[in-house]
């Protein structure tokens, strides 16, 4: 199955910019981290919701996650999607709290609700990247 | 009720409703200046005694509104921006304004082009006309490149979750959208209508985004309703038995822009404004003649209906089954058809059926002397809104 998808790609502003390129230029998932309390936050935000500071930076996750949620689309009215339907999109909830949003390969009878996963990028230019779930191993 | 409270203290006195189009030769504004002098007709009132307008989230603005309906001086506006939250949004701002003496007579209206403007169809007028929402740049940025472009793609992340985690039947959603469908079905201006829908033919109809089908799904629609609202006193001087605002809350997800990073993914705006709107009203939802519940997917209903305290969270499927809310029921539930099955007029037409049913001038759907019913409203990423309504206070 061919995963490319011909998309118009987003072109994020603000911390959306930030968080976007530097997934791109690193290859790995970063993530808003406060530099005060510790907190993780996506998206990203300019005071920190937890304590309110801005003394923040794009850090690396460890990947280690769960299926929070997914859903099965089996309908599009997008061209690009056409030939990939049915797709399957998992709510992902990192090892350090947030939550992304992560295409897969798996089918959709393969997932469960909180069930782990284990997450990855794939770089498609400076400003997206996606963000891939496979089974978690062992 | 509280000396700072609007409970009491402002009326609904006229409705104005276009219609539901698949389809319409009308200009957005034409509609909405339509439902806005229906509206004011309705009331009894003229266009020179309107000093408030407030307008929809996007589309049409508040000035070519007063323009065109020939409103001369306006004291007030105001704008909630909450997608189909906001006409119930924009009916609590209005009773405060005319509580407050801010405003005499506060027009709310609304319409738009949902089956034409969106998906453009050869058969349907075009138009430029669009609203905005902040939370489009979260789309833009972090779901539609991943193929969920609009609404049933974006709420289906979090349904998902409920109907897994715990075990909602198809069936329950079933029962909403046959309930809504069998309501269309005495409703003259239903798209549905002489469209009956059975069990069968819901379990049979194909996914949209799961658990999302097709019969799931509101109907795109071009519409555009209307309400007047003035104060409880003025109220009685006029044309129809008032329909007087008992309680009225909003509240919102926290955060109100992004859909998936909520503690609780499945915390409703109106789980937060549906306690504070009974307390203020003073009453319970087991007092309630009817529902009106914005209905946009069924799914996101059964959410409000446990949100509002009929049952508790998953335990929707035991409240809308064995015709509990349908008419002749316990709680009949979006009488009119809804948004489902008669039309997605933003829910608007869920306030405007409210106010026919509590003057008791619902014909065939009348739910017999009704006193209080409830609407609700749901709009971009779970923004809610709830209007507690009275027959005469």
């Amino acid at each position: 199955m061919s995963t490319t998808v011909k998309i118009k790609l987003p072109q994020p502003d603000d911390l959306d910019a930030v968080f976007y390129e530097t997934v791109a230029k690193t290859g790995k998932l970063c993530i808003q981290h406060c530099k005060d309390c510790g907190t993780w936050t996506h998206p990203a935000r300019y005071y920190c919701p937890e304590c309110a500071s801005e003394n923040f930076a794009f850090e690396p996750v460890s990947g280690d996650a769960t299926a929070h949620s997914f859903t099965i689309s089996h309908f599009t009215v997008e061209p690009a999607w056409k030939d990939l339907v049915p797709y399957v999109t998992i709510v992902a909830e990192l090892k350090e709290g947030p939550r992304v949003i992560a295409r897969t390969k798996m089918k959709g009878d393969e997932i469960t609700i909180d069930m782990p996963i284990k997450l990855d990028v794939e770089v498609i230019a400076p400003e997206f990247s996606y963000v891939w779930a496979g089974k978690a191993e062992g | 009720m509280t000396s700072n409270s609007i409970s009491g203290k402002a009326a609904i006195v006229g409705i104005g409703e276009v219609g539901y189009f698949r389809g319409t030769d009308m200009s957005i504004l034409q509609m909405v200046s339509k439902a806005s002098m229906d509206a004011i007709k309705d009331s009894g009132l003229s266009p020179k005694d309107i000093d408030a307008v407030i307008p929809p989230p996007g589309f049409v603005a508040w000035d070519e509104i007063a323009a065109q309906v020939g409103i001369p001086e306006v004291r007030y506006t105001a704008c909630p921006q909450m997608g189909g939250a906001s006409p119930v949004a924009a009916l609590i701002t209005a009773s405060m304004a005319v509580a407050t003496g801010m405003a005499n007579a506060v027009l709310v209206p609304i319409g738009w082009n949902g089956y034409s403007a969106i998906r453009p169809r050869p058969d349907a007028r075009p138009n430029k006309r669009r609203f905005t929402a902040a939370f489009f740049e979260t789309v833009r940025n972090y779901y539609a490149p991943y193929g969920l472009r609009s609404a049933p793609w974006w709420y289906s992340l979090y349904l998902q979750r409920y109907v897994k985690h715990y075990n909602v039947p198809p069936e329950a959603a079933g029962a909403v959208a046959i309930a809504c469908r069998k309501h269309a079905q005495l409703n003259d201006l239903a798209v549905m209508r002489d469209r009956p829908l059975t069990m069968d033919e819901y379990l049979a109809s194909t996914f949209i985004s799961e658990p999302i089908r097709k019969h799931d799904s509101c109907v795109e629609t071009d519409c555009a309703a209307a309400i007047v609202v003035t104060s409880a006193e003025r109220a009685r001087d006029l044309k129809h038995t008032p329909v007087t605002v008992l309680g009225g809350a909003e509240g919102h997800p926290n955060r109100p822009d992004e859909l998936i990073n909520r503690k609780d993914i499945l915390k409703l705006g109106l789980d937060y404004a549906a306690p504070r709107a009974f307390a203020m009203a003073g009453v319970t939802p087991q007092d309630m003649d009817f529902l009106q519940i914005y209905d946009c997917f069924t799914y996101v209903a059964l959410l409000e209906l446990e949100a509002l305290g009929y049952a508790e969270r998953g335990g929707a499927a035991d409240f809308v089954k064995d015709g509990n809310i349908e008419l002749g029921g316990k709680f009949p539930m979006n009488t009119h058809g809804g948004l489902m099955s008669q039309g997605h007029c933003w829910g608007m037409n869920h306030i405007v059926e409210a106010t026919r049913q509590l003057r008791h001038q619902a014909g065939r759907s009348q739910v017999k002397d009704c006193e209080i019913g409830l609407v609700t409203g749901y709009g971009d990423l779970g923004d809610g809104t709830i209007a507690i309504l009275g027959r005469n206070g």
